[in-house]
């Protein structure tokens, strides 16, 4: 096969292969969480060494991510976040000037009655009487399961 | 292939690297918000196949220190606890050292042609993946096996970032492999500044560039043509043809 040819069918390939890729790797994610269409009543506590907060309301931010940042707007928690593209999700960096990491190696990590969530937390869905918590603690935790 | 300098100072080798070095760090630092889309990979393996020697340890060194310097200090990506940046960064580090070692072996398959290009594009697909079994061994062995999570629970969480990974290197091999390939062939456009007045009426002096794959008798002024000069001879039938020293084929 002449070169041009070669190149032309190489071409071809990578684009059918990055598109399966691409096609694969959305396949694998989790799916987005679309807003409430109803009120929902839910309850957060943020819990880190030495403070708590207690959040309740009825709302239709219906994400364990969203329903943080309702807490923080409505009672002046500094949330810091890291924001993923590909593949899509966010990560919470520090609340209230906690940050991932430090304190002997907390991370901020979130449960939902009291089920541990190892999905990025936007792609958590709250439902009507769920009870989120966010916790400053060791990772992985041990009920993080395989 | 000619020298691209004078005094015998071949700065072939040193300047590929270094564009390795600055494409790797670029790239990672402006995909950091696209999960393993890094052009580190590319730069490593190829730093491997076509420069070798210390090069192969040089330029991924240069990229991983430069751009975690500038991702910690100036915070631009997820911010980790030392124990952790340490841990995975010696498997991250040795990760893309083992994929230059890797692109040393592929050197013969590193050619200009369209059969070069889809194996080392085949052999880097093979990369990543062995580098991602690595790198997420590191994450186990210091973050989920102290807990007493088994290695499946990591690799399985793995497999969509992995197979990100596998996208960004079936775009990134073939563009830059094609580049630095080219590069290290033919070599880089180099600047020849004219020395003294066109002997010909209109030209004015300055800067003019040339490529090393251009042949120095095609870049005769203008007036009475000459026998091309033998090889290996200087070509300098006119005042104002800046000499051209050949260097090794």
């Amino acid at each position: 096969m002449k070169e041009p040819l070669q190149a032309l069918a190489f071409a071809v390939a990578v684009v059918v292969s990055a598109s399966g890729l691409w096609v694969l790797g959305g396949a694998l994610e989790e799916p987005r969480v679309s807003p409430s269409a109803t009120g929902l009543n839910l309850h957060l506590r943020v819990e880190a060494l030495d403070w708590h907060l207690e959040y309740d309301a009825e709302t239709t931010n219906n994400t364990a991510f969203s329903f943080l940042l309702e807490a923080s707007d409505v009672h002046g928690l500094e949330v810091t976040f890291s924001r993923w593209e590909v593949p899509s999700g966010v990560k919470v960096d520090s609340i209230n000037g906690f940050g991932d990491g430090d304190h002997g190696g907390r991370w901020w990590q979130y449960w939902v009655n009291g089920e541990y969530g190892d999905v990025s937390a936007d792609k958590r869905e709250l439902h009507d009487g769920d009870v989120l918590v966010w916790s400053y603690a060791a990772y992985p935790p041990p009920e993080a399961g395989p | 292939m000619r020298a691209s300098v004078a005094r015998g100072l071949d700065l072939r080798k040193p300047s590929l690297a270094m564009l390795m070095v600055i494409v790797g760090v670029v790239g990672r630092l402006l995909l950091l918000n696209y999960a393993n889309f890094e052009t580190v990979l590319v730069s490593t393996f190829f730093a491997g196949a076509l420069l070798g020697g210390v090069y192969t340890i040089v330029v991924p060194v240069a990229i991983m220190g430069i751009s975690d310097s500038l991702i910690y200090t100036f915070q631009l990506g997820n911010q980790y606890g030392l124990v952790a940046i340490a841990g995975i960064a010696f498997f991250t580090w040795s990760g893309f050292l083992m994929i230059a070692v890797l692109g040393r072996f592929s050197r013969p398959r590193a050619v200009l042609a369209t059969k070069g290009i889809a194996a080392v594009t085949g052999i880097g697909l093979l990369g990543t993946l062995l580098f991602d079994l690595w790198t997420a061994f590191g994450m186990w062995l210091f973050i989920a096996s102290p807990t007493g999570h088994g290695l499946d629970y990591v690799y399985v969480r793995q497999i969509p970032f992995t197979v990100y990974h596998l996208l960004s290197s079936l775009i990134f091999i073939p563009i830059f492999g094609t580049l630095f390939i080219h590069l290290d062939k033919v070599g880089f456009p180099r600047i020849v500044l004219r020395e003294a007045p066109s002997a010909s009426p209109g030209k004015a002096s300055g800067l003019h560039f040339a490529s090393d794959s251009v042949d120095p008798a095609s870049r005769r002024e203008d007036g009475p043509r000459s026998k091309p000069p033998a090889k290996g001879s200087q070509a300098a039938s006119t005042p104002d043809v800046t000499p051209v020293i050949p260097g090794p084929a």
